[in-house]
């Protein structure tokens, strides 16, 4: 073997020229053709190795590189070849021929084990269909997207377009709440526009009447002097001096009313509210007018269970009651007993009391009206001054309630008064 | 019942002095009436009496022991002249009964009224009104 390296480059054997006989054309082919196929193998893997350096995403770089350094091999078996036409080294040309196989070899195996490899690497078709796909998907997506963005504005729009409305019906309000202000105001000031000329108006009635007083009195206490120091008045004097007498008790008595409802007035515009018991009242009114209720042999019935207060201060219900019993008492049927009776209760947003008579009733046909009119009298046969009704519908609609009347002539009348149920004092 | 050494009645209006004269002299309560058309002048009736600045033998000047007082009066009204009689010496007062006579029955009046160590009377005068206050602080 050692002898076999020593004399690799030895040419100690015939050049392979003399197998050819040295005959041109064989020669020439022979060399010619070696010549070329030398200088094909030799650019190839060149070729190989630059494609293989140029492309940076080989996977299999290593099968290229075999394949060129196989093929480079192959060239130089032809080299050799071509050399031995007429140097004879044989040893090197075996040993060339012994490397080119081994290069072959492995080459071809590690071919056949990257086969599956190769074959799973995508073919430009299959890369190019998959990127249609993915244009595909793509043009997709944007489309997709492109829906997205106009749902997106059109909700973006919505909202806007909402904000605006909710903005101009919050304006709208604003405004609405300033024109109720306004006319809350106005109602306000005519409120009290309307409580000072009422003020006023009570103030004028007490001071016309407090001042008609004094000269009353003293009409009343000279007709009195005089009747005094009169010696023996005749008859016809005596008569006069009986109307000049009634005159007076009459002015009296309306001077008197009048100052009674202008107090009454000035009084209730200071009240509180306050729950009243109806027992308690009445039996303060009962008390006032025993002497009444016992003259006539009066029946008072009461049934207060399902109301037993009212929501009015304490004097306004004594007036109520005191008005309206004496009223019962006064219009009473004389063939029988006076019978009255009080009833309270609510309903679903007031509270009402009625007091009903068995007295002589009320022709209420165009009367109604005229019965809760101050001075206002629809009998004239027993005393009364037309002020009663008067002051109690003034002190119930003080209140915010109403009264109402229901009578039938012979038989009896019920007078119903209702008051607004109030939580709070909000006067 | 003993008369009384004096009464004053002070009212602007002269009728009302002239019935309430009449009244008391009908009633005998005393022989000595004077009356006074507004406060200003009564108060300098008192004023004197009570400094006992006057002839004892005129028979216009007398120690009264009941006043009659209308509150509505010119020049000075009944409540203006309460305001000055009140500062007048406690012992000429305390022998004085004073009765505010008006025909006001106004609230305020009336609350007025109460601030004063005096009756409050409404108009007219009676019999029954004047007994009344003899009966209560005149009696034997």
């Amino acid at each position: 073997m050692n002898e076999f390296f020593k004399k690799i480059v030895e040419s100690d054997f015939m050049p392979h020229g003399h197998c050819y006989f040295w005959k041109t054309e064989i020669v020439a082919m022979n060399v010619g053709g070696d010549s070329l196929i030398m200088l094909a193998y030799y650019s190839i893997p060149f070729m190989l190795f630059y494609f293989a350096k140029k492309r940076q995403d080989l996977t299999h770089k290593y099968v290229f590189l075999l394949f060129g350094a196989f093929i480079l091999a192959c060239g130089t078996t032809h080299l050799i070849d071509m050399i031995t036409v007429w140097v004879p080294i044989y040893r090197l040309g075996g040993l060339v021929k012994v490397v080119t196989a081994i290069l072959s070899v492995g080459t071809a195996i590690v071919l056949w084990r990257s086969l599956p490899v190769l074959l799973s690497i995508p073919s430009q078709a299959q890369l190019t269909a998959a990127n249609k796909q993915l244009q595909v998907e793509i043009a997709e997506r944007e489309r997709v997207q492109e829906a997205l963005r106009v749902v997106n504005e059109e909700l973006e729009m919505r909202v806007r377009e909402r904000t605006e409305e909710l903005y101009s019906t919050n304006q709208k309000l604003e405004k609405e709440i300033a024109v109720r202000m306004v006319a809350e105001k106005t109602l306000q000031r005519k409120n009290r526009e309307l409580e000072r000329s009422n003020r006023d108006l009570d103030n004028f009635v007490y001071c016309a009447s407090h001042d008609l007083k004094a000269p009353i009195f003293n009409i009343e206490g000279l007709v009195n002097v005089l009747k005094e120091e009169m010696v023996a008045p005749d008859e016809n004097i005596n008569q006069l001096l009986t109307h000049l007498d009634k005159s007076v008790a009459q002015i009296n008595r309306t001077i008197h009313d009048l100052t009674a409802v202008s107090i009454f007035q000035n009084e209730s515009e200071t009240h509180l509210l306050e729950q009243v018991n109806l027992h308690e009242v009445l039996q303060e009114v009962k008390v006032s007018i025993a002497a009444t209720i016992e003259r006539n042999n009066a029946v008072l019935d009461t049934d207060f269970m399902a109301q037993a207060t009212l929501p009015i201060n304490r004097k306004d219900a004594k007036s109520i009651l005191y008005n309206l019993l004496t009223n019962a008492l006064k219009y009473k049927e004389p063939s029988r007993k006076p019978y009255v009776k009080l009833t309270s209760g609510f309903k679903e947003n007031y509270i009402f009391l009625s007091v009903t008579d068995n007295g002589i009733g009320i022709d209420l046909r165009g009367n109604e009206e005229k019965l809760f009119k101050l001075f206002k009298r629809l009998h004239d046969h027993v005393e009364g001054s037309g002020v009663g009704l008067f002051i109690v519908k003034r002190i119930v609609e003080n209140y915010g309630g109403s009264i109402t009347v229901a009578s039938v002539v012979g038989e009896g009348t019920t007078f119903t008064l209702r008051f607004p149920i109030v939580d709070t004092i909000d006067i | 019942m003993r008369k009384l050494t004096g009464v004053l009645l002070i009212d602007d209006d002269e009728t009302t002095n002239f019935l309430n004269r009449r009244l008391l002299e009908r009633l005998g309560v005393t022989e000595n009436i004077r009356t006074f058309v507004n406060g200003k002048q009564a108060f300098d009736y008192l004023y004197n009496i009570s400094n006992n600045n006057y002839d004892t033998t005129n028979k216009d000047y007398f120690q009264p022991q009941l006043i009659f007082l209308d509150i509505n009066m010119p020049v000075m009204d009944g409540f203006e002249m309460l305001d000055l009689y009140e500062r007048l010496n406690a012992d000429f007062r305390k022998n004085i009964v004073m009765a505010v006579l008006t025909s006001s029955t106004h609230p305020q009046d009336t609350e007025t009224s109460k601030k004063y160590a005096a009756e409050y009377l409404t108009k007219p005068l009676s019999t029954e009104k004047v007994s009344n206050l003899l009966n209560k602080y005149f009696a034997d």
